[in-house]
This record gives structure tokens, C-alpha cells and sequence, in this order.
């Protein structure tokens, strides 16, 4: 007989109890399993939606000007790129609303993606899927034709054939908010005919964000696009490039790399020109931009194009009027319309050298003026008046104050600002020759092109006709203008220092319009061939044009924002606990079945180390059998938690889109966790019994029998009545912290009483106070099975505790199931005192609180703030973001200050009142320590940074980078966390910061209004009426927390769920219990028998004493557990899903009492004689 | 007159063989107040055949008709119910239940058949001041010494006034001393009770302590 027939032979004769215990190791194996698996679906379905979103798509050009389509087939003759890629494909891609022309009175469907695509976007994007139009529309012309997604008809409710209505952002160069952008239409429609409908996969799935949300797309023929946007033929913003070819032998990165290499956009692609200008020896070469000022980038981009090459960069800006005040006070202020109306005034450093100069001065006998002034307030102040502008004021005297009337560069809501600046007449300088330049004024369409003043379409309002000397003919004083403008066209009539014109006119559009270049023998071929090919070539990414590896980022984000296996771990807690508790009792119980065999190999000499090793390699096999038969259940409780994921808890991931994904890692790793923890546990259950005698082992006892009454823990019962006491002062505190710290402190009163409650039932046990068991009278079983309860303090009290904790943590948590909807607006709430926030898909320049023609209730102000478009990091979208959508805090609203925080870099008692105040701190000083990158303060939600930036728990003072404006490192430093906001998943800094970073960041998005109580509705409604071209969605703040609250709530109700399940695990747990118990009592029972007890009598007894142990459990927990919720309940708080938890705890009773039932049957069938023997 | 009778009894259990024959044909009859001693060698059968008489299982063949009743023709709570009115148990554990103090322990016959009269909260209090421990009603089995116990033991059977005592091996746990001590308590109560015992024992000392003595070989009853 060797140890391992033994072994066997042992494994053999107790099937039963090592097929309970395997079975509790399969059961925590199978949950180990499916956690991990569960992330594994999640992982795997999100790469799954890449993949369909982007189809063969690897890398996506995205601008935001239209190029040419010829770009693309530039790109693709490459021979590289054939090497590499498939296709390129262009497109135009816009943002735009869709309205059922039917039903006027349904709310538009908003963040529609709209291409503008042709069949090689369906050939090579959509597999040769093009769309299959029904033979009655086939002749629908192009122009009205429109292809939806299913996702989109539905919301519509339109099918084919019907007709619809698309809202989009009209395209223009010029910035709406710049002066010059004035008259564009922000808002254009046309109406369409729906043609085909296509299901949302392929290319119905096509989206350029990473969301599990399915999109709504529409789809239109490109050139018909191209005619209604009013491009130019053959524009598009986008570019598509598929299919990275399978023999390539160059990893993604350098795919990409070449890729970018390969772009070669024309200054025509980057709003550029570069012209001669035509002005015989003076000639120059002017380069300027369609958006009339060049941006700062582009501006460095020419002039690191520029090395070596002598230029200088020009501003020429429009003054309302240009006017002399009287030297004398005396003498009246000249009135309305005197002074030079409309005149283009240039700032520029005055060149001495041909072309760019000499400017040669009236005054002083032709000499060629100087630059402004040395100093820098002269600078600034000086003006020099061009000869026609002097006599036309009446030749004041040089020193004499000129004053300047202008808009300023950027509009506010939609309103020009107009501003005065005084100057100094300097000098005046003659109109010819380098002055004499009309080319110093950038082409202004529908202006600068126009033959007459009256032929004027200006950009801006108001604009005053009147002021305009453009009557009676040439010659006369009162046709004064016109005549310049026949012979000198926009000739600046005025010149200030670069730094001067800068200073007033310069803005995040840019501070040049134009940048003049000397020839210096360059042809004009050769000056685009320095700027486009040159050593220090324009870079095409610093321009916008930079190709994101779209696919690579989307299997990168598909990552996700949350481990899901991680947090499936988490929520199936109580079953693993229970797993390993049943797994420790089934053990324990089959040592205890072989308590006297045990003895029997310690008296024939086998020692503990020995005896230990035979449990233990035992226990190993059954640990091995458990685990294998747990990796199948664990597919089994995945699939069960996906299917959940897609219909019970579907809030927690927003949409259904998850499938079952099995991994030979997972399935590996949760077998090898469950043999771990199951050989632990029983290594630790053997361990447990090393001081146990061969003489107790002998007479069949692991525990020697306890029956004596302890003394009563004085310090353990004063320290439970402080620990309530302290649980009733919390929970009153309680009710002055913030909302959201309100759930925690309840909780931790309700975890408090629970404490005591336990202690006070373990000292009660402990010391035997349970009362009398038998006295005269009815009702001595329960009392009996009572004191059978407190026979094992412990024992017992550690079930109560399981019992009881997992009944408190599964209906506490409710305190943290707030129902936002609930709320009213607060200022130090969530909702920031805010009853509505809306969104709109088109910028708006209006101001909210004072529309055109509208009225809104008294009180109701709003407050806009700027967005720069990024990817949602809310809790909605489980991708992980890239680049998150990132809002601009207006002054207003920092002034205001209001919101929930969770924490701040506060150092100020202001900005401790007011955290808001914390963005307009200046951070670049810290960041220039250690590099360039600039940094700029954030306030961001706490659960966004924590959980979707991945930024810790405790995320106060770390930086996250993103790229700004420019294709560069923005670093933004948190200073401010939010709690429960509003504001989840964007990334809030000041609108100067934003403006300044983001420069192309245009008019407003993101809304939040106060209303009057009770007012919310209408005002939604009118505001909602009044913008409805622009796409705007107003809805209550509630509703928008209450959705990302779902997601909160429905986590806890998965962990409620699974605990209840482990709970229900746990009852088993204490069944057997009860059942070593009854073995341990067989003597006992038998001899209750022998003395005329009933078999039935003494199950009802067993029954009674499993039920006091389970409904002490439950009640203790659930009392506790009332303490944190009912308080919270009350303020209106949290949202208790009552009936279902009150199922849940009854299914956890009945299922306690059924499972106890094992015990029942114990006592039923065991054999009287042989229990009164001792016989085993 | 009799109030116990043995008649015929036979207990065989089978076996994967022949069926095991552990009593045969055994018969006895006992009258109020009798005492009587059971002895034999280990396996004859002793213990078995109390076991029959105090009807905690059925004989094979033949019947026991204890105060005219033969318990062979009751259901499970008839049975149980005549057991706790009739016959008083004494084993060679005590099998005292842990949780509960002396007095309640002795009480504990009185739950299993309804509610737990005064008088027999009464009776619990004189049996135990018979049996010496009327100081100790509070304290619980694992305070006690094994005499003690076993007196607990002796007073819990006495409790419902059963007609017949059945102790196996009473003092077998027990020394010499205290077993002697127990022995003439049992005898004492046996006939202030005026019950019939039935002791099963190895112990010629307590047999012979018996007014009759009875021994058991081979299944077979023997005066």
C-alpha cells in the first residue's frame, strides 16, 4: 500500500464529499472564468465594431477647409502608396440634422454624419455594397437624392421614397466670427428624397468616432454635394485610404509615416496664393489667404519656408473712419459724417529698398520714411496718413490726434464691437510709389473686387451707405470716394507700425494678411516650388493636413475605458467568497466525516506533516477535478453575464453590440486561479486542524465540544453602543454634506450600525444571554434551536456576519442609485443650478439670452460655452477616448461658479468658494521648467478622469496631453474635479485658453440655461424652436445625469445581482453549517429521539436553527442597511429599487431555508442506534 | 402483573451472506417496580434487544407489549409520543445537550410532545434535588463532572414518570466509585418511581445490584 494508493483509495470512498467540494471549487472557478471572459467579450465585440465601423479603412484624412479631389489621385499614383494601400477615396464629411418633411412637428434628428461620396467610397469602403435603389427612384435626379442608414430611417420614421429635409453648416473660408465673416449664412437646406435605405453594418456602421452607439448616417452623391455647398468642382474634406495590401512588409507605424510623406497638397489645398504683384519695377511677390488673415501656424509655416529669402508680413484692416479732433477745444467736434468713411489702413514696418519700399514722405521733401517711431509707445501711436487722406482732412498739423474707428476682429454673439483708437500723425506719405500699392489689401470677395463703392456687398452690419461720398460725378467733393476708389481701388489710406496694427487688429485668426517677397531674381514657380518642396518645405500636418492611422486608433481605443473583466471580478465578489467559503466548509466537513480515520493514521504513526500532505494532495485532485469542471460552467456564466449586458444591464454599456468571445488565456488563467484559490483554501482548512489530538481525532472531533458560558466583553459592548452611537451623530451630520458625499456618509453610518449590531449579537452568543431555552409554556423549539444558534459564538456569528454583510452591501448600495431626475437645479449640485443644457450641431453665434424676436421668461439666462469636437470620455462611450471633446468656460460662468466638487489646487479663499476661478491661472511658467509644451489649468468631472483618462484615484494636479489647434502638445493640468456633473466626459478650460489653442474653434455648442421654476418647459421649447436649424437639443440637466447615472446604477445593479447570486452561494454555505452541526449532534439528536421526540419535531427544530441564523443575517443587514438608505431615500437622493430587492432577499431566505434543508434530511434519515453507539 | 412482555423476539440484519442473527427467540416479561440486569459478552446482543424493548427498532419477529400496548402497531408520532410517556433512556454518553443548563436539560423530554407544563418545571426541580444537584440547575453539561452528567442523564429519563428506565451501559464512562454512586441512585429512584429498569451491562457489580439477572448468549435469553 503506497501513500498515493492510499490517495486514491481515499479519493475513491469519499466521492461524495470531494464531489460537493469540487463542486464549490467548480462554482468559483466558473465565476473566475467569466469575469474573464466577460472582458474578453468586451474587448473583442469593440474590436468587432471597429472593425465594421471603418470596414478597409487604415487611415483617414480629415481637414477643415475642401481640397482638391485631384489630391487623391496624386496620393494614389504613388508608387509607395500602391505598394502599401488600396485606394484612396474622397469625401465630404459634414455634421448635419435631418427633419421628416412629413411631420413637421417631430424634433429634428440631430448628429446625423452626412457624406458626400461617390462609387469608389462604395467600392472600396463598402465592398462593392452600393446601395440598391428601387426602380421607381431610379430616376430621382442626383441632386435629390439621399441614401440613410436604417438607425437614421428609423428615427426619421421614413422609408424609401420619402422626402427629407437636411440642415447643414454652410462652407465658407472666412471664420464666421471674424468681421469679415459677417454675412456668411451659417444654415443651409435642401430637401431629398430618400432613396435607399442600407443596414447599419458595412458601410451603414461607417463613423469616424469610436462609439459602441450605432451611427446615423446619411449618404449623397458627391458632385451633387459639391453643387449644393457651392465648392468649387471637385473639393472634398476628406480622404479615405483602404486596405493596408498584405504583402506589405512595414508595420502599421511606418505605413503611416509613409503615408504622410506621400501627401503633397498646392497652396491651392491650404487657401493659399502666391501672385506677382503687377507693378513694373515694384513688383513683389504677395502671398495671402482665402480666410483673408493667415493663422499664426501658417504664417510660421511660410516664413520657416522663407529662410534665407527677404520678406515682411503686411496687415491691412478696415477703419470705419478715419478722423482729425480739432486742435482747438473750442471749436465744435466735427459731426457724424465728416472724416474718411471705410478706409483700409495697413500696419507695416516701412521698407526702405525697392519693391518693398521707400515710402517717400509729403512733408519732408520726398525722404524715405523711417519705421514708426524707436520707441515703443511711439510705435504704437504713430500714424502716417497717405497725401489724398491728409488733404481730405484738412492737412492737420503733424502731432495732430487721429482718431481710428474700427470693428473688432471677432464678433461677440454674432455683434460687431466698434472701438476708437487715437493716434499721432507722424507724417504723410505721398500716393505713389511703394504707398500707392492697392495689393497691401487682401482680396475681400464682393468688395475689393467690385468697379464701384455701390457695388459694395460689405460683410458686416451695420454699415453706413451715408457716410459714402459716392455722389454726383467725378471731381466733385461729394463724390471724393469713389473717385479713390477708381484710381486707387483699396489702397490703404492710412499706415500704423506692424506692432500697432497687431496690437488692435491682430486676433486668433491671425495677425498677417499678407507677406510680401522680395523677388530677388526667384521666379514665381520657383518661390511655390521653395514654399511646397523647398528645404524647409510647408509642412502639411502643421496645416491640418495630417492623415489619422484611424484603424490603429480604433483597435487602440477598443481597448476600452473600462477592464471589464476587472470589474465583473469585483461585482462577483460575494460569489467568489461564497465559492471559497463553500469550498472551506465542504472541505473542513469531510475531515470531520473522517475525524477518527484521521486519528487512526496519527496513532498508527503517521505524522501531521504526513497526514497534512495526504489532505493536501487530496485536496489538489479534487481542486483539479473542480477546475475543470468549472472553465465550462465559467463559459456558461459568461455567456449569462453578456446576455445580461445586452438586456437587464444594457445602461451599463448603452447599447446592445456585445457577442461572447472565448480566449485560451482566459480559460487557462481561470483554471489556474481556481486550483489556487481551492488548494489555499483547503491547505488552510488542514492547517486549521494541526492542533487537533489523535485521541480527539480518535473520538471523531476536530473542534473539542464548547459549552461553557463566557464572561460578558465589557470593552467589546461599550465599544458596539459607541459605534452606534457614532452611526446616529454620522448620519445626522449627514444631512449638511453635498449631495454626493451624503450617499457615502450613509453608507458609513449604515456600515457602522452594522458593526455594532454584529458585535452586540456575538457578545450575546458569546456570554449565552439568549434567554431560557425550556420554560413552561409554547414555543421551547425555538428557544432551544435559539441556544443551539449560540452553541458555536463564533461559528455562528461569522455566519450571521456573511449573511448580513452581504445583505447590507447589496441594499446600501442603493444609497448610491441617485435619481438626478428627481433634483432640483442647485448651485452647489451636479447640475450647477442649471435646468437645461443643449447641444447644437451647427455653431451659433447669437446670444441665447436675448434672441431676435423672441421672448423668454423673466430670469432665464444662459450661458454658451465653446467646443472643440473631440471623442465622448463619458461613461456612454466605452472606447477609450483619444482626444476627448474639450469645452471653453466662459467668464461668465467662472464669475458665476456654482457645481459640485470633489476636490481643487484651491490656495485662495476665493478660489476655494468659487474652484471655477482656478482656469484663469496662468501654468505656462511651470511647464517652461522642463519643456515647451505649453499648459493650461482643467477642470474635469473626478469619474471621467479616473476611470476614462485612466489618471488615478486621486487625479488632482496630473496632466493629460492632447493635440491643439496647431497638431500640437497641449498639456492640461487638472485643478479642479467635479463630482456627479453635468460636464462627465469633457474636459473643461477657460474659452481663452480654448480660443487660444484652438483658434478655429468657432461660435458656440454647449448650452446651459437657468430658467424660472416651472419654466423649464416652455423655455425649452422656444429656444428649441427659435434654433432648430442649427440643430440645437435642449433637455433638462436631470435627464442628461440620469443618463450618465444609468450606467452608475445599472453597475450597481449588476453587483446587487451577483451578490444576491452569492449570497444565494452562501446559503449552501450555510447548510453545511448546519449540517456539520447536525453530525457533530448526531448523539444528541438520537438521544431527543429515544426521549420521544419526533423525526419531524427535530427537523423543524434544525429548520428553526438555520432560519434564526439566516433571518438574524438578513435582519442585521437589512437594518443596517435602512440606516444609510432611508435618510438618503427620504431628501429625495436615492432611487431604491425596492420590490426587486425585496424579491431578491425573499428568493435569499427561501433558497437559505430550502438549501437547509440538507441538514433537515441529516436528521431524518440518520440511523438512531447507530448515533447512540458512537458508530460512524 | 405484567406490565412489560417480551414475547418470541428475533432481530436478524442481513448481510451480503447469510443474515446476521443477532437475538433469538427471546421472551421476557417484567412487573412494576421489577428491576432486572442484561448481561453478556460483547455482540450478544444486549444492546439490541433494549433497543427493541424501548421500540427505538422494530423486531424481526415476535412482539413487546409495554402497559398493553404493542408500540409495533403505532405510526412514527404515536410511537414517539408513547416512547416519551413510557420509557426512560440512560445511556452510556450522556448526550446532555451543551447549550442548555441542568435544569433545562432535564426538561427537554417535555418540548418534544407540546408545550412544557409548570408541573413539570416542578418535577425537573425535585428530580434534580434527588439526584444532589438542586445547586447546579443554572450550570451547563461542560461544568460538570461525569457522575454529574450522568445524574442529569438520569433525571432528564425520569422526568415524564415513564413506566419503564432502559440504561446501556450507565456507568461504563464512569469509576469505580462513581459508578457505584449512580448504580444505587438509579435503584433509589427506580423504586421511589415505582418504574421497571432494565439495565444492560458488563459490569457484574451494577448487575448484581439487580434484583434479577439475565444473560444474553448467542441470541439467546437466559435466567
Amino acid at each position: 500500500m503506497s501513500l498515493l494508493r492510499l490517495i486514491i483509495a481515499s479519493l475513491i470512498h469519499h466521492w461524495r464529499t470531494n464531489l460537493a467540494v469540487a463542486g464549490g471549487v467548480a462554482a468559483g472557478t466558473a465565476v473566475l472564468t467569466g469575469a474573464l471572459l466577460v472582458g474578453d467579450s468586451m474587448k473583442g465585440s469593440l474590436r468587432r465594431l471597429t472593425v465594421e465601423r471603418l470596414g478597409p479603412i487604415e487611415e483617414i484624412l480629415l481637414v477643415d477647409r475642401f481640397f482638391r479631389e485631384d489630391l487623391t489621385e496624386e496620393l494614389a499614383a504613388s508608387q509607395q502608396f500602391k505598394e502599401r494601400f488600396t485606394a484612396a477615396v474622397p469625401v465630404i464629411f459634414l455634421n448635419v440634422s435631418l427633419e421628416n418633411v412629413e411631420e413637421k412637428d417631430r424634433r429634428p434628428t440631430h448628429r446625423v454624419n452626412l457624406l458626400g461620396c461617390d462609387d469608389r467610397f462604395w467600392k472600396h469602403v463598402g465592398n462593392g455594397r452600393v446601395p440598391a435603389v428601387a426602380e421607381q427612384y431610379a430616376d430621382v435626379s442626383p441632386r435629390q437624392r439621399i441614401v440613410l442608414s436604417r438607425p437614421l430611417a428609423d428615427a426619421l420614421d421614413v422609408e424609401e421614397g420619402d422626402w427629407v429635409i437636411v440642415r447643414m453648416g454652410s462652407v465658407t473660408g472666412i471664420p464666421a466670427e471674424s468681421l469679415l465673416g459677417e454675412d456668411v449664412e451659417t444654415v443651409e437646406f435642401t430637401r431629398r428624397r430618400v432613396v435607399a435605405i442600407i443596414s447599419a453594418d458595412g458601410p451603414g456602421r461607417f463613423s469616424l468616432r469610436p462609439s459602441q452607439q450605432l451611427p446615423l448616417n446619411a449618404y449623397v452623391p458627391l458632385s451633387a454635394l459639391q453643387r449644393t455647398l457651392g465648392l468649387p468642382d471637385g473639393r472634398v474634406n476628406a480622404l479615405l485610404v483602404t486596405g493596408r495590401r498584405a504583402d506589405a512588409e512595414l508595420p502599421p507605424e511606418k505605413n503611416h509615416e509613409v503615408l504622410q510623406g506621400l501627401l503633397k497638397p498646392s497652396l491651392d489645398d491650404y487657401g493659399l496664393q502666391a501672385e506677382k504683384t503687377d507693378r513694373g519695377p515694384l513688383s513683389y511677390f504677395n502671398i495671402t489667404s482665402d480666410r483673408v488673415f493667415l493663422t499664426n501656424a501658417v504664417e510660421g509655416e511660410i516664413a520657416r519656408a522663407l529662410t534665407g529669402v527677404e520678406f515682411q508680413p503686411a496687415l491691412t484692416y478696415l477703419a470705419n473712419k478715419i478722423d482729425v479732433k480739432p486742435a482747438d477745444p473750442s471749436v465744435e467736434p466735427r459731426d457724424e459724417r465728416s472724416g474718411i468713411p471705410y478706409s483700409t489702413i495697413t500696419a507695416i514696418e516701412f521698407a526702405q529698398e525697392p519693391p518693398l519700399g521707400p515710402f517717400r514722405s509729403s512733408l519732408h521733401g520726398a525722404a524715405p520714411l523711417r519705421p514708426l517711431g524707436d520707441r515703443q509707445e511711439e510705435k504704437e501711436n504713430s500714424i502716417v496718413l497717405n497725401r489724398w487722406a491728409w488733404d481730405d482732412l484738412d492737412k492737420p498739423q503733424p502731432s495732430a490726434t487721429i482718431y481710428v474707428r474700427y470693428f473688432l476682429p471677432e464678433s461677440t454673439h454674432g455683434e460687431p464691437q466698434e472701438r476708437e483708437e487715437p493716434f499721432t500723425l507722424a507724417d504723410v506719405v505721398d500716393l505713389d510709389g511703394a504707398a500707392a500699392d492697392p495689393d497691401l489689401t487682401p482680396t475681400v470677395p464682393k468688395v475689393t473686387d467690385q468697379d464701384s463703392l455701390a457695388d459694395w456687398q460689405p460683410p458686416f452690419e451695420p454699415f453706413y451707405w451715408e457716410w459714402l461720398r459716392d455722389d454726383g460725378k467725378p471731381g466733385d467733393e461729394s463724390h471724393k470716394d469713389e473717385d479713390y476708389w477708381t484710381a486707387h481701388k483699396a489702397t490703404p489710406k492710412a499706415f500704423v507700425s506692424l506692432a500697432a496694427g497687431r496690437k488692435l487688429w491682430g486676433s486668433r485668426f491671425g495677425q498677417t494678411t499678407s507677406i510680401r517677397v522680395r523677388p530677388d531674381g526667384m521666379t514665381l514657380d520657383e518661390l511655390k516650388e521653395r514654399l511646397l518642396r523647398g528645404p524647409h518645405a510647408i509642412r502639411p500636418a502643421a496645416m491640418g493636413f495630417a492623415f489619422q492611422p484611424a484603424k490603429r486608433q480604433g483597435l487602440e481605443a477598443a481597448r476600452g475605458t473600462t477592464d471589464f473583466n476587472v470589474l465583473f471580478l469585483a461585482f462577483s465578489f460575494f460569489v467568489i467568497a461564497a465559492a471559497v467559503m463553500l469550498v472551506a466548509l465542504l472541505f473542513r466537513l469531510g475531515i470531520e466525516q473522517r475525524a477518527g480515520e484521521l486519528g487512526v493514521l496519527a496513532a498508527v504513526g503517521f505524522t501531521r506533516r504526513r497526514i497534512g500532505r495526504l489532505l493536501a494532495v487530496e485536496g489538489l485532485a479534487v481542486a483539479t477535478l473542480g477546475s475543470l469542471l468549472g472553465v465550462p460552467a465559467g463559459l456558461g456564466y459568461a455567456a449569462l453575464m453578456v446576455h445580461g449586458l445586452q438586456t437587464w444591464w444594457v445602461d451599463a454599456v448603452v447599447t446592445p453590440f456585445l457577442s461572447l468571445y472565448v480566449t485560451w488565456p482566459s480559460l487557462l488563467v481561470g483554471f489556474a486561479s481556481g486550483v489556487l484559490v481551492a488548494q489555499l483554501t483547503i491547505l488552510w482548512t488542514v492547517w486549521r486542524t494541526r492542533h487537533v489530538a489523535p485521541r480527539q481525532l480518535l473520538a471523531g472531533e476536530i473542534v473539542p465540544p464548547s459549552g461553557q458560558i463566557g464572561a460578558r466583553p465589557r470593552l467589546a459592548r461599550k465599544l458596539a453602543w459607541g459605534t452606534f452611537l457614532a452611526a446616529i451623530v454620522l448620519g445626522l451630520l449627514a444631512a449638511t454634506v453635498a449631495e454626493e458625499m451624503r450617499a457615502v456618509a450613509f453608507f458609513a453610518a449604515g456600515a457602522m450600525v452594522l458593526a455594532a449590531c454584529l458585535t452586540l449579537v456575538w457578545i450575546r452568543l458569546k456570554s449565552g444571554t439568549t434567554g431560557p431555552a425550556v420554560v413552561a409554556g409554547r414555543g421551547n423549539l425555538l428557544r432551544i434551536a435559539l441556544r443551539n444558534a449560540a452553541r458555536n459564538p463564533g461559528r455562528s456569528t461569522l455566519t450571521i456576519g456573511l449573511v448580513a454583510s452581504a445583505s447590507f452591501l447589496i441594499v446600501a448600495v442603493s444609497a448610491f442609485r441617485l435619481d438626478p431626475v428627481r433634483w432640483t437645479p442647485k448651485l452647489q449640485s451636479g447640475n450647477g443650478g442649471f435646468a437645461l443644457v443643449a447641444e447644437s450641431d451647427q455653431p451659433i453665434y447669437e446670444d441665447l439670452n436675448a434672441p431676435a424676436g423672441v421672448s423668454l421668461a423673466k430670469g432665464t439666462k444662459t450661458i454658451a460655452l465653446r467646443v472643440n469636437a473631440g471623442d465622448d470620455a463619458s461613461c456612454l462611450n466605452l472606447y477609450k477616448p483619444t482626444q476627448p471633446r474639450i469645452l471653453g468656460v466662459p467668464e461668465a460662468m467662472i464669475a458665476r461658479g456654482g457645481f459640485a466638487w470633489a476636490g481643487s489646487s484651491a490656495a485662495t479663499p476665493e478660489q476655494r468658494e468659487n474652484p471655477w476661478l482656478l482656469l484663469e491661472e496662468s501654468l505656462d511658467d511651470e511647464a517652461g521648467d522642463t519643456d515647451a509644451t505649453p499648459t493650461v489649468p482643467m477642470v474635469i468631472e473626478k469619474n471621467t478622469a479616473t476611470y476614462s483618462l485612466h489618471l488615478g484615484f486621486n487625479p488632482l494636479g496630473k496632466t493629460y496631453e492632447v493635440t491643439d489647434g496647431r497638431g500640437k502638445t497641449l498639456r492640461l493640468k487638472i485643478v479642479g474635479l467635479l463630482s456627479g456633473s453635468l460636464f462627465q466626459g469633457e474636459l473643461l478650460i477657460s474659452e481663452s485658453a480654448l480660443l487660444r489653442h484652438f483658434p478655429d474653434v468657432s461660435g458656440y455648442r454647449f448650452f446651459l440655461t437657468e430658467t424660472p421654476p416651472g419654466q423649464s418647459d416652455s423655455v425649452q421649447k422656444t429656444l428649441e424652436d427659435e434654433f432648430r436649424d442649427y440643430g440645437f437639443t435642449a433637455e433638462p440637466t436631470g435627464r442628461r445625469l440620469d443618463r450618465f447615472l444609468a450606467v452608475q446604477n445599472t453597475y450597481l445593479l449588476t453587483f446587487q445581482s451577483l451578490g444576491g447570486l452569492g449570497l444565494l452561494l452562501g446559503t449552501f454555505g450555510l447548510a453545511t453549517v448546519q449540517l456539520r452541526n447536525v453530525l457533530q449532534r448526531r448523539g444528541e439528536l438520537a438521544l431527543l429521539r429515544a426521549a420521544g421526540f419526533r423525526r419531524f419535531t427535530l427537523a423543524n427544530m434544525v429548520m428553526l436553527e438555520n432560519g434564526v441564523l439566516l433571518c438574524a443575517g438578513l435582519g442585521s443587514g437589512v437594518l443596517a442597511a435602512l440606516v444609510a438608505v432611508l435618510p438618503h431615500w427620504l431628501t429625495g437622493g436615492a432611487a431604491i429599487p425596492g420590490v426587486s430587492l425585496a424579491a431578491m432577499l425573499a428568493a435569499v431566505l427561501l433558497v437559505g431555508l430550502i438549501t437547509g434543508l440538507a441538514a433537515v434530511r441529516a436528521v431524518l434519515t440518520a440511523p438512531l442506534l447507530a448515533a447512540l453507539r458512537r458508530e460512524r | 402483573m405484567t406490565q412489560l412482555l417480551v414475547e418470541n423476539v428475533s432481530k436478524e440484519f442481513p448481510t451480503r451472506g447469510e443474515p446476521l442473527v443477532v437475538l433469538r427467540d427471546v421472551s421476557l416479561e417484567l412487573g412494576q417496580a421489577e428491576n432486572v440486569a442484561i448481561v453478556g459478552p460483547s455482540g450478544s446482543g444486549k444492546s439490541t434487544l433494549l433497543s427493541i424493548i424501548g421500540t427505538l427498532e422494530p423486531p424481526s419477529e415476535g412482539r413487546v407489549v409495554l402497559d398493553g400496548q404493542d408500540p409495533a402497531e403505532l405510526d412514527e408520532p404515536a410511537l414517539a409520543a408513547f416512547r416519551n410517556r413510557r420509557i426512560g433512556f440512560v445511556f452510556q454518553d450522556h448526550y446532555l445537550l451543551p447549550a442548555c443548563s441542568v435544569l433545562e436539560n432535564v426538561l427537554i423530554p417535555t418540548v418534544a410532545q407540546g408545550p412544557t407544563s409548570p408541573q413539570s418545571v416542578e418535577r425537573a426541580h425535585m428530580l434534580l434535588d434527588r439526584v444532589g444537584l438542586n445547586d447546579r440547575l443554572t450550570h451547563r453539561p461542560a461544568e460538570l463532572s461525569g457522575g454529574e452528567r450522568q445524574r442529569v442523564a438520569l433525571a432528564r429519563a425520569l422526568i415524564n414518570q415513564p413506566l419503564l428506565l432502559l440504561a446501556d451501559e450507565p456507568t461504563g464512562n464512569l469509576d469505580r466509585t462513581t459508578a457505584e454512586r449512580i448504580a444505587r441512585l438509579m435503584l433509589d429512584l427506580q423504586q421511589q418511581e415505582q418504574m421497571m429498569l432494565i439495565v444492560v451491562t458488563h459490569s457484574e457489580r451494577l448487575a448484581g445490584l439487580m434484583s434479577r439477572q439475565l444473560e444474553l448468549e448467542e441470541g439467546k435469553l437466559e435466567e
